[in-house]
């Protein structure tokens, strides 16, 4: 992501010269690959990736990359240019060179005005993650080879490496070498490789590398690309008793980690006056021990996020601000707001821990690396007795019960966690800490449920109630849009969305209600003037749905190469259109269910003489399909589509 | 944030010859914070008529011009904002501020506070201020100030102040008055540079806010309040926001006189005459060159066509990714250079391209000369403006008889006979040897920028269909598709007209995709492909419908909300046609097809739907015409009413009974 925005910055930085010059031994050696027709339509191949780290005992460290790619398609110029990240408080940028092959021979070196600094923005307010960027994109055409060499020397506490062979273009060779020091050793883990991988060691030099890896075109709803790519997790490992400095190079457990991160987190475990006030003044009242977690919980979610992150390689990434100050600022980021939640409970005598996860794919940790990198994010253990009931609760290696709870997010309560949370691997801190697995819930207890009654008059428009109801992270998905739109921008986004089926809906009312865990629920009235359809013959025609299913299985006309991840969902919507005129009793479309490696669909219309009650329901499973299933499931699609756009035929003056 | 305005280079004639009389001093620090009203403490509404989750209370900008030691002028912007906010959603949205710069100005003094509803207040610590830049190297920096304001929550009053510093030689700097939030009063506070000095005198302009004048409570600085300003808006079809959101203008010029305006124009005028008529200097070369390009045209257009094609399509346009320029070829003519250069190497950036028509078409005896424009997209020309920080375009103006006519060469896809659409209509100056002559760009007709598709369905006795699609764009409409194609992969191409087709058929498998004339601004881009609808899983009593508008019937209205704050702004003219015949199978009924429908869509647009039925042959029929104009936000329920209704008639559907489907279900 990071390393995306800074390419996108790269691109508007203008156009760049070079200069003759001959090109190293090694870009040239890479550049007579010849091209590969399984490349396919790739619109660039990395011909070499040669990534070089020289590790010192005191946490210094050297990094020589070097980047060969041979761009094949138009798509490919602007992503010939390299970047290098680096953290400008603990690294500098000690050399970029670049140099451009032509497909007709000749040999050019990228001049500086091709180089760039770029800050690496993301959602934070501040933090000084840099990259150093090469811009080639107007230097080169198609066939060209772009070659790139970085060196960076800097400093780290962290004595591991999480080393990726490729991103997503073909790769001829991919490279990672790391040398360590004297007695040093390393242990390391692929992930997603058929074979092991073995390295090749010379002296304290351990090389591993892999050949001939094919593209990984971006498709829609594919799983991470982690999940998909060959990658290294190395730790380097000194010799028993061996001096280790500030570096984290003895921890090879999560139990070290989870000790080691808990000590970094007690730094902030800092009270003031204010704060025992404020908690205080958060649990005055409560009648219960889940009451008062509640309303402590609440408070600092009702925080704002801001991130800021200073010292990141001396852990500052990883270790909260005082719990005082976060107070007095009124904000921060994910380990902030646990932290002060922590020393808020532990004021009102309730044990918290810190808990390290990570945010956005639910399968991201690999439990078999105890890595701090894996993490990005940061929860709370709260002690849960065995009289404190309900979810997400997990049990630590020594036994002891956490309810878990995320204060970053300000919509999810207490009681509940976030989807991508749910059923992933967390790290609880302490002396006793341990991984745990986060308990998943049920797709149907996240069921969105709608019910809309529909009273249509002679001219056919409709008046329309539509109350949706949410569990769960359903319910947390209704009370987040509600909150984060203006009223405006919300009444135009449930306008839009049923005007297709109604053109010039107005919303005339919406209301939110119901504002706790377990379920939320939302009114909207509409007036629809345009409800139902003129038809030929003086007929008239209703729309089968009232709000049409935002189904998407990523592009439904392109052959699809990579697998698809699905996530839980559950819907099930019921239309009810009261008549003016009786009319018979029975079904006026034959039920249809439609089957899939997805999930499955139910549909359903019927009269009951005064009411015409039309029944959706969708159940999708979370779970990676392959790619040969996107033809079914395109069909599934289409079928819902080509089903749900019928309408109703409806006799004339009805 | 004040936009200084990049001038051309041509334009910044020796009009103020500055003389360091006197220096600027320096920048004074903030004074003490005025005090938070206590009404403004207390408010728990927004003064906003239209609501808000936070406003801007007060706004004062002080806007400073002043000499520097540096021989130039520095110019100093003093922000201050203080913001109410009303609800968690208005605390997110205003809790962090970044203030960003472009290379060559800097931020100073940052101060924030906030203010609690009890008196309280919390200063933002100068440790929590950070500055970064963005982009380092290479002349290309900038820089961000952020920070966060501590304890914002509903009810505080957030405050921040700020300098902004930049130096000219030459200053025209845009203010703009609105922000994403409603503005309750923003004060601009103006101290132009000393009149006693400079040569040159200041003007400003206001735009987008009724006319408004400063006053001058004190010598020598002027102020003027802008009151009630809505939020920018951000809705579709939307204007450019120069063109909507009410901004300020502020330049220097020498021109004083009530004759100011035409010596202005003159003098700009005859800068921009040299720099053409060194451009296009004629030669036997380019005379016999031209002769040769024009041979066989029979009249003065012909000849015209002839040159704009060969400029267009046989000199390589360093700007246009597809022409097979190798990249130091591109670097080698990244420069304007005369002619006959061009000529010799068949390479050059738009603007050579453009001087090359030029010259070859004075050589045939046209008289030519460079007009700057503004643009639809940006902002219009307007001649009492002594500057031309709205001459945003430029184009070859050719006499043909006693016109002027308009060309731009160096657009790959600009068909000849039509200026690019965010240049139709707008006004031109037209640098003549004497002045400027103003004219209106042309706006051309809908009919030659047409979106024509048609289609051959055939219907089969199970409910589903298949045909052979096809889209003829031409004029405007082939431009866009063009620019969009331009520099894409083949396959990037495929994919591109494959969403194209799945945009407007959504619900259909298509294959067999086919662009011609993908790079060929002489004839219309065609796009075609072969679409198959699968049937129904239900037809209750044999009935399929079939949609009067193939292409649109699947679409979502052009206007979904109710309400609606900006006016609605079309970009370009043009023509969507639609006629697709659908062959029915045998033995199918229709009880009656409907007849015409057509509408208005108030000043932006016309519409016809139709079908018809001949034997077993449905013909279904659509025409958009839509205009580049703007309509007032005032009139959006009329115009969103016929935005429906053209909806509504595009999505009635024809009930056909299939015989064999009915005894099959």
């Amino acid at each position: 992501m990071r390393r995306a925005a800074a390419f996108a910055a790269a691109a508007l930085l203008g156009a760049a010269t070079v200069c003759a010059a001959e090109a190293p031994p090694w870009l040239l050696e890479a550049a007579a690959a010849p091209d590969d027709p399984a490349w396919g339509d790739a619109p660039l191949a990395e011909l070499l990736h040669d990534d070089a780290i020289t590790f010192a005992a005191d946490g210094k460290l050297t990094e020589r990359e070097r980047r060969v790619v041979r761009v094949r398609a138009a798509e490919g110029h602007d992503l010939a240019g390299s970047a290098m990240s680096y953290d400008s408080e603990a690294d500098r940028i000690v050399s970029v060179k670049a140099w451009v092959v032509h497909p007709d021979g000749r040999r050019d070196e990228i001049r500086k005005d091709a180089i760039h600094d770029v800050a690496q923005v993301d959602a934070e307010l501040y933090d000084a993650y840099r990259a150093c960027v090469v811009s080639a994109g107007d230097l080169v055409e198609d066939g060209a080879v772009v070659g790139v060499e970085f060196v960076r020397e800097g400093r780290t506490i962290f004595a591991q490496q999480g080393m990726s062979f490729q991103g997503s273009a073909p790769v001829v060779l991919a490279r990672f070498t790391l040398t360590l020091p004297e007695g040093w050793d390393v242990r390391a883990q692929a992930f997603n490789c058929d074979a092991p991988i073995e390295p090749q060691r010379t002296g304290q030099t351990w090389t591993w590398e892999m050949r001939g890896l094919p593209w990984i075109p971006d498709e829609p709803l594919s799983p991470p690309r982690r999940a998909r790519v060959p990658w290294l997790g190395v730790n380097c490992v000194p010799p028993p008793g061996a001096p280790v400095g500030k570096t984290t190079a003895a921890l090879d457990s999560w139990s070290a980690w989870a000790a080691w991160l808990h000590g970094r987190g007690l730094l902030a475990d800092v009270e003031s006056p204010a704060l025992r006030t404020q908690a205080l003044q958060c649990v005055a009242g409560a009648t219960t021990r889940r009451d008062s977690l509640a309303r402590l919980a609440r408070f600092v979610q009702n925080l704002r996020y801001t991130l800021v992150i200073a010292d990141a390689a001396h852990g500052g990434g990883v270790t909260p601000h005082p719990a005082c100050d976060v107070l007095a600022h009124g904000y921060g980021d994910c380990k902030d707001k646990a932290s002060l939640l922590r020393t808020m409970m532990r004021v009102v005598g309730i044990e918290a821990r810190l808990v390290s996860a990570f945010s956005g794919d639910a399968d991201h940790i690999r439990p078999e690396w105890p890595s701090l990198t894996q993490f990005n994010h940061c929860i709370v253990a709260i002690a849960a007795p065995e009289s404190l009931a309900g979810e997400p609760i997990v049990r630590t290696a020594d036994g002891a019960r956490w309810l878990l709870f995320d204060p970053t997010d300000p919509y999810t309560r207490l009681g509940d966690l976030p989807e991508d949370l749910q059923g992933s691997f967390v790290l609880v801190r302490g002396a006793d800490g341990s991984l745990v697995r986060v308990p998943r819930r049920s797709a149907t207890d996240n069921a969105l449920t709608t019910r809309t009654d529909i009273v249509p008059d002679s001219t056919g428009a409709a008046q329309v109630h539509t109350r949706w109801l949410g569990r769960f992270q359903a319910g947390r998905e209704l009370l987040a849009t509600w909150r984060a739109e203006s009223p405006r921008d919300h009444r135009a986004r449930l306008e839009h969305e049923v005007a297709r089926v109604a053109p010039g809906a107005v919303v005339a009312s919406m209301q939110l209600s119901g504002d706790s865990t377990e379920i939320v629920a939302e009114d909207v009235d509409y007036s629809a003037p345009r409800w139902l359809r003129a038809v030929t013959g003086g007929r008239r025609s209703a729309p089968l749905v009232w709000l049409p299913l935002d189904l998407s299985f990523g592009d439904d006309q392109t052959p699809r190469t990579q697998p698809l991840l699905l996530d839980d969902a559950v819907r099930r919507d019921t239309v009810v259109i009261h008549l003016a005129q009786p009319i018979a009793r029975g079904p006026l479309l034959e039920p249809v269910q439609f089957d899939s490696p997805a999930g499955r669909y139910t549909a359903s219309a019927v009269s009951d003489g005064d009411a015409i009650l039309i029944a959706r329901a969708i159940e999708l499973h979370r779970q990676t399909l392959p790619a040969s299933t996107a033809q079914e499931l395109r069909s599934f699609l289409r079928a819902i589509r080509t089903f749900e756009a019928q309408r109703l035929d409806l006799a004339a003056g009805w | 944030m004040l936009t200084a305005v990049p001038l051309p280079r041509r334009a910044m004639i020796a009009a103020v010859a500055v003389v360091v009389c006197a220096v600027a001093g320096p920048v004074r620090a903030w004074e003490k914070w005025e005090p938070v009203p206590a009404a403004d403490l207390a408010r728990t509404a927004p003064l906003s008529p239209d609501g808000a989750d936070a406003e801007v209370l007060s706004w004062v900008s002080a806007l400073r011009y002043a000499f520097n030691v540096r021989n130039s002028i520095t110019v100093t912007l003093e922000q201050t904002m203080r913001v109410k906010v009303y609800s968690q959603r208005g605390r997110d949205a205003v809790a962090e501020v970044h203030l960003p710069v472009v290379a060559g100005t800097k931020i100073e003094d940052v101060e924030a506070r906030v203010v609690h509803p009890d008196g309280r207040i919390q200063q933002v610590a100068d440790a929590d201020i950070f500055e970064r830049a963005l982009v380092k190297g290479h002349g290309r920096n900038a820089k961000e100030t952020s920070f966060a304001l501590p304890g914002l929550e509903p009810g505080c009053v957030a405050e921040y102040r700020w300098l902004e510093l930049h130096d000219s030689d030459f200053p025209s700097d845009i203010l703009e008055l609105a922000r994403d939030l409603p503005v309750a009063d923003h004060l601009i506070r103006l101290t132009p540079l000393d009149t006693r000095i400079a040569r040159a005198t200041m003007r400003y302009a206001f735009f987008n806010t009724p006319v408004a004048t400063f006053e001058s409570p004190r010598l020598g600085v002027y102020e003027f309040h802008a009151r009630d300003l809505a939020p920018t808006s951000d809705e579709p079809a939307a204007p450019p926001t120069l063109r909507q959101e009410p901004w300020v203008l502020f330049y220097y010029t020498t021109h004083t006189t009530d004759d100011g305006s035409r010596l202005y124009w003159r003098e700009v005028s005859e800068v921009i005459c040299g720099a053409w008529n060194k451009h296009t200097k004629g030669s036997p070369a380019i005379a016999a060159r031209a002769r040769e390009l024009v041979a066989g045209a029979a009249t003065a257009t012909d000849s015209l066509a002839a040159l704009y094609a060969f400029c267009q399509t046989q000199l390589r346009n360093t700007d246009n990714p597809d022409n097979g320029l190798t990249a130091k070829e591109r670097a080698d003519h990244a420069d304007i250079d005369n002619a006959a250069r061009t000529l010799t190497d068949g390479i050059a950036p738009p603007e050579g391209i453009a001087a090359t028509f030029g010259a070859l078409a004075e050589q045939l005896g046209f008289e030519t000369r460079l007009a700057y424009l503004g643009d639809r997209s940006v902002a219009a020309l307007d001649p009492d403006i002594l500057s031309m920080a709205l001459a945003t375009s430029a184009a070859v103006a050719v006499r043909v008889g006693s016109a002027w006519k308009l060309f731009k060469p160096g657009e790959s896809y600009t068909p000849f006979g039509l200026l690019p659409s965010n240049l139709e209509g707008e006004l031109a100056a037209i640098a003549l040897d004497k002045g400027a002559g103003f004219i209106t760009a042309p706006i051309a007709p809908a009919e030659q920028s047409c979106e024509c598709r048609g289609g051959y369905i055939t219907v089969g006795s199970d409910g589903s269909s298949e045909g052979w699609m096809r889209a003829d764009l031409s004029g405007h409409r082939g431009e866009e598709a063009r620019g969009e194609l331009e520099g894409l992969s083949a396959s990037a191409r495929t994919k591109w007209e494959r969403d194209w087709f799945a945009a407007r058929l959504p619900g259909a498998t298509l294959d067999s995709l086919e662009i011609q004339n993908a790079t060929n601004p002489g004839a219309d881009l065609v796009l075609i492909a072969r679409a198959r609808w699968d049937a129904p899983a239900e037809a209750p009593g044999g009935v399929v419908h079939m949609p009067v508008s193939v292409f649109e019937a699947g679409r979502a209205p052009a206007f979904t909300a109710s309400e609606r704050r900006a006016n609605i702004f079309l970009s370009s003219t043009g023509v969507v046609r639609d006629s697709v015949v659908i062959e029915l199978p045998e033995g199918a009924t229709v009880e009656a097809v409907p007849g015409e429908a057509s509408g208005t869509l108030g000043k932006l647009g016309e519409w016809r739907v139709a079908m018809h039925r001949e034997a077993s042959l449905l013909t279904a029929s659509h025409t958009h015409w839509r205009y580049n104009r703007e309509a007032l936000a005032a009139d959006y329920p009329a115009i969103k009413a016929g935005y429906d209704a053209m909806h509504e008639a595009d999505a009635v559907m024809v009930p056909v009974r299939l015989p064999q489907l009915r005894s099959s279900k």
